[in-house]
This record gives C-alpha cells, structure tokens and sequence, in this order.
C-alpha cells in the first residue's frame, strides 16, 4: 500500500518538524527561524511544542516577571489525546495540559497531505501550520 | 549490552512515557501538585519532546498573560524538544535541546535510565532526582 493510500490515521502517526504558520497568505512572526515538533502516537496520545525565536534570557537564579513574558509569548506547548475523523478530514487535539495560562479544552483541525508535508488549518481561519515528517 | 527480548536500550526508550511523578530523595518533589501530568516521547529518528505540567490552575485576567501571570505559569513546568542520544554502556540518555520555554535554559540535559518493567526511571545525574514515566500502550 503506497503511504497516500493508507488511512489518514495512519499517516498521522510519528513526529513531525515544524516549518512555519501563514495566516491572511503572509507569515505569523515568530522570528528568524521559529523550532517545533508535533507527535501522534499509536495509542491515541498527541504532543506539540513550537518554539519561536527569540532569546529567552533570565539574568538571576530567579525569573523575572518580564523575563518569563517573553519566554512563554507565543511558545505553544500542550499535550494529550487525540481523534481522527476522517470522512470530515479533522482531527481534534484533546488537550490535558496547556503551558498557557487560560487555554483549555479541544482544538479541531483540517488536515491535508501534501507529499511530506501536513497542513493543518483551524477551522473558520485563514491560518495553516505547515509540518514536514521527520525521517 | 543488555538486551531485553532482543531490544536494545534505545529500542526500548523509543515511543511515549506518561509522567508519574518526580521525587527528591525519595520524597514527592516540591512544587509539583497532587498530580502532576507530562509526557516524554522519543521517536524512531534521534528526536525527542518533554512536557511535565504541575498540578495547579494558571489563569490568565486579560487577552494576554502579565509578566505575574506568566512567571506562575512557567514555575515548576517542563517544556523542551530536540534530539537524543544513548550511551548503552554509561546507561545515560541526552537531551540535545533545540526549544526550552524556560528562560536561561538551554544546553544538553544526561540523564541516567533505568527500566522497570513498564517503567522508566530518568536520574539527572549527580542528584537524588528520580523522574518515573509509565509506557504509553
């Protein structure tokens, strides 16, 4: 079975290295070179980190408040379960936890394939997460 | 080399590992919460992505978390991804880190390991820190 023959399921699972985010068909500014891995296991599990760049310094022991402003803007980083349904060719992220404060709850996604690549769109957006499986 | 059922020990770390817990000699580890969750994956290719999240609520008053905000939402946590590497004979693992959220957090983490049964037990070395992960199946 050729890999765009097999269910998207299927296709989903393993790691993926983060490329970059359009939205309004320009770039979301995370920087020079943003970093980010997606995961799909086969039991149902998901995580995601995406990591822009920016230097995250921290001048004492401690953190400062504006310090851990700029560590934790825009770095997005939950984990949790998910399900594919594929005839509406969506998958939704069960989030258990998320680094930023006052997010919870699931997250729908359009996907599609594209040769290596796995776009993922919210829907009612202008906004796709391009993705590139790692091998 | 040990081998288990003919597995090496990075074939053996490969997949994901649900956080149980992290003690201090021997004690629950301060700060994390009644039940702290995470999740550690190391994939097939060399790549690897660590989340422990204490057990807390992290609110946000506004559109975007304050410096306060954030700060409380960054203690305790654990969030970095990069790349791995096995020592069989040291029995240690590195985490070659690409993204950490922490700020000031950067650079290659080893970590002892040590598997039992369905377990996994992470020790940064030179402490009494045992980090447990339960295989995801």
């Amino acid at each position: 079975m050729t890999e765009a023959s097999q269910p998207a399921a299927q296709r989903l699972l393993g790691a993926w290295r983060y490329v970059g985010t359009r939205i309004h068909s320009g770039n979301w500014d995370r920087g020079t070179n943003p970093k980010g891995m997606l995961y799909y296991g086969p039991h149902g599990e998901m995580a995601v980190q995406i990591a822009p760049d920016v230097e995250r310094k921290r001048a004492g022991a401690v953190m400062t408040p504006e310090e851990a402003f700029v560590a934790l803007k825009d770095y997005i980083a939950y984990f949790g379960t998910y399900t594919v349904d594929e005839q509406a060719g969506i998958v939704t992220h069960h989030r258990h936890d998320n680094l930023q404060p006052g997010e919870g709850g699931d997250l729908i996604r359009r996907y599609e394939f594209a040769g290596d690549r796995l776009v993922l769109r919210p829907p009612n957006s202008t906004m796709e997460v391009t993705w590139e499986r790692i091998k | 080399m040990d081998r288990v059922n003919g597995q090496s020990d990075k074939q053996r770390l490969i997949g994901s590992w649900r956080h149980i817990g992290s003690t201090v000699d021997g004690k629950p580890r301060p700060g994390q919460g009644a039940n702290p969750k995470g999740i550690i994956i190391y994939d097939a290719h060399g790549y690897m992505a660590c989340q422990v999240a204490p057990d807390r609520e992290v609110t946000r008053a506004g559109d975007k978390p304050t410096g306060d905000e954030a700060k409380a939402a960054l203690d305790g946590v654990v969030a970095y991804f990069g790349k791995y590497s096995v020592d069989e004979k040291a029995h240690t693992v590195t985490h070659h880190r690409q993204g950490s959220v922490q700020p000031g957090d950067k650079g290659d983490l080893v970590r002892g390991y040590e598997f039992v049964g369905d377990r996994l037990i992470l020790r940064p070395l030179g402490t009494t820190t045992e980090v447990l992960w339960e295989r995801i199946k």
